[in-house]
C-alpha cells in the first residue's frame, strides 16, 4: 500500500514536472516568437488606394505612392503579386518611397519582400472600381432624336 | 401680372425651350461613347441623378437675345429586360424612350424605339404672343435605331415616325462617333446629320392660314430640312458614383426653321457648353 502511494507521487510530481516545462517552453517560445515578431515587423503602405475607371473593362490609371518600413535594415524588393514583377528593390535599407504609375484593368496585389524571397513580409493592395460596373454595352443610350 | 402668372410663363418658357430644342437645337448626349465600353453586348441597367449648368446661343421663340444660360436636373437611366429596354437622358432634354432590341450582332444592333418627342406649346397657357396660336402637342416617334460599332467608331442610324397623330412627321439621323480614353478621361467627338421632314416642321413652327388670319402672324408653311450637328465632350469618374461631364455642341439650323414668323430671335448656327456633376447608384 505503501509503495503505491509513493508510485502515484512520483507520477504525479512526473506529471507537474511535464506541464511545468512545457509551460516554461510556451512563454519561452511566445516570447521568442514575440521578439522575432518585433524584429521582423514591416509595413507597406500605398496612397492613393483605390483606382475608379468609369466603366468596367476600361484600364484604371492612377499615379501612387508606396511607403514601406521594415525594423532590420537589408535588402528588399517591392513586388507586384498579381504580376509577379518586381517594381523596385532597395539595398541595404530600412524603408522606402517610391512613386509608380499604376495601369490595370483588375486590382493588383503588392507585396514587401527580402531580395531573393519569394515571402512577403508585409502586402497591400490597389483595388479597381468602376463607376458603371455593369460590363454590357450601353448602346441605347447613344442616340441622336 | 401677378407672381404665379409670372412664374407660369417662365415654366412654359422653359417648355417652350425644349421644344425648340428637341426639334431644332438639341445633340443628345452619347453615352456609349461617353462611357467608352469595349463589351459588345446588350443595354446596361444604370440610374443616376445631378445638377448641370450650360450656357449657349440660339434662336428663341420668346426672348430678343440669342444668348441663355440655365440649370438643369440630370435623370439619367436605361433598364434593359430580355431585350425590352427604357432609358431616360434627362442631360439631353429628352424623354423617356421605350424599345427592343430586335437584333444583335457582334458588330450591330437594332433596336425598335418609342417615345414622346417635341414638346408642346399650348395657346392657354404660353406667353401671350402664342394665345392665338392652336396648340402644339408632342409627338410620338417609332421607328427603328440601327448602330454599329466598327473599329473605335460608333456610327448609328435611326428613322422614326409620329404615330400620335399630331405632326405626323418623319424624322432620320446619321451619327458618326468615336471616343478616346487619355488616363482616366473619357474624350468623345461626334459628326451627323438630322433630317426632318415638311410634316414635322410645319406642325411646329408653320403658321396654318387660320392662324395668321386671328393673329399678327403670316402665314407660313416651311419645308423639310437637313441640319448639321457636332458635339465634343468628356466624362470623368472623380469617385465609385460621381462622374463629371463637360459636352460643347454645335449645330447649324435651316432656313425652314428660322424662317418661321413664331421665332422672336433666329440665327444659322447653335452652339452650347454645359457641365454637370451626376450621382451614379
Amino acid at each position: 500500500m505503501l509503495i503505491l502511494k509513493r508510485i502515484k507521487k512520483i507520477k504525479l510530481s512526473g506529471i507537474s514536472l511535464q506541464l511545468l516545462v512545457s509551460l516554461f517552453l510556451f512563454i519561452t517560445g511566445n516570447v521568442a516568437a514575440s521578439s522575432a515578431d518585433i524584429a521582423n515587423t514591416a509595413q507597406l503602405q500605398v496612397t492613393p488606394e483605390r483606382c475608379i475607371a468609369l466603366h468596367k473593362g476600361q484600364k484604371c490609371y492612377l499615379e501612387v505612392t508606396f511607403k514601406w518600413r521594415h525594423s532590420q535594415i537589408s535588402d528588399y524588393c517591392l513586388v507586384n503579386t498579381t504580376t509577379n514583377k518586381i517594381i523596385k528593390c532597395w539595398q541595404q535599407q530600412a524603408k522606402g518611397q517610391f512613386n509608380f504609375d499604376f495601369q490595370s484593368k483588375i486590382s493588383n496585389d503588392f507585396a514587401l519582400r527580402k531580395q531573393k524571397s519569394a515571402i512577403n513580409l508585409a502586402h497591400t493592395q490597389i483595388p479597381v472600381a468602376w463607376v458603371y460596373k455593369s460590363a454590357k454595352r450601353p448602346k441605347s443610350t447613344w442616340r441622336l432624336f | 401680372m401677378t407672381s404665379s402668372k409670372k412664374i407660369t410663363k417662365l415654366l412654359m418658357a422653359g417648355l417652350l425651350g425644349l421644344f425648340v430644342s428637341s426639334n431644332v437645337l438639341s445633340a443628345d448626349i452619347t453615352h456609349t461613347l461617353r462611357n467608352n465600353s469595349e463589351e459588345k453586348a446588350t443595354t446596361g441597367n444604370y440610374f443616376e441623378l445631378g445638377l448641370g449648368i450650360a450656357a449657349g446661343v440660339g434662336p428663341s421663340l420668346t426672348e430678343d437675345n440669342d444668348g441663355w444660360a440655365a440649370a438643369y436636373l440630370v435623370i439619367n437611366g436605361s433598364y434593359n429586360w430580355n431585350g425590352l429596354f427604357i432609358e431616360k437622358y434627362g442631360e439631353s432634354g429628352d424623354p423617356i424612350l421605350l424599345g427592343y432590341n430586335a437584333y444583335e450582332s457582334d458588330n450591330w444592333s437594332l433596336d425598335l424605339v418609342m417615345g414622346p418627342k417635341f414638346g408642346g406649346l399650348h395657346s392657354d397657357e404660353a406667353d401671350d404672343k402664342f394665345q392665338l396660336l392652336d396648340d402644339r402637342n408632342s409627338s410620338t416617334m417609332f421607328g427603328g435605331r440601327l448602330t454599329g460599332y466598327l473599329g473605335d467608331n460608333v456610327v448609328q442610324f435611326s428613322l422614326k415616325h409620329d404615330i400620335s397623330g399630331n405632326s405626323h412627321g418623319t424624322s432620320a439621323s446619321a451619327l458618326l462617333g468615336r471616343n478616346w480614353q487619355v488616363r482616366n478621361w473619357n474624350f468623345h467627338g461626334l459628326v451627323g446629320l438630322q433630317f426632318f421632314d415638311s410634316r414635322i416642321n410645319d406642325y411646329y413652327v408653320g403658321i396654318s392660314e387660320n392662324e395668321a388670319l386671328r393673329s399678327q402672324y403670316t402665314e407660313y408653311s416651311p419645308g423639310s430640312n437637313i441640319n448639321f450637328t457636332a458635339e465634343a465632350g468628356v466624362t470623368y469618374p472623380i469617385t465609385e458614383n460621381w462622374v463629371f461631364r463637360s459636352t460643347a455642341r454645335f449645330r447649324t439650323l435651316s432656313d425652314a426653321d428660322m424662317d418661321s414668323p413664331i421665332f422672336e430671335t433666329t440665327r444659322s448656327t447653335a452652339m452650347s457648353l454645359g457641365t454637370s456633376l451626376t450621382y451614379v447608384f
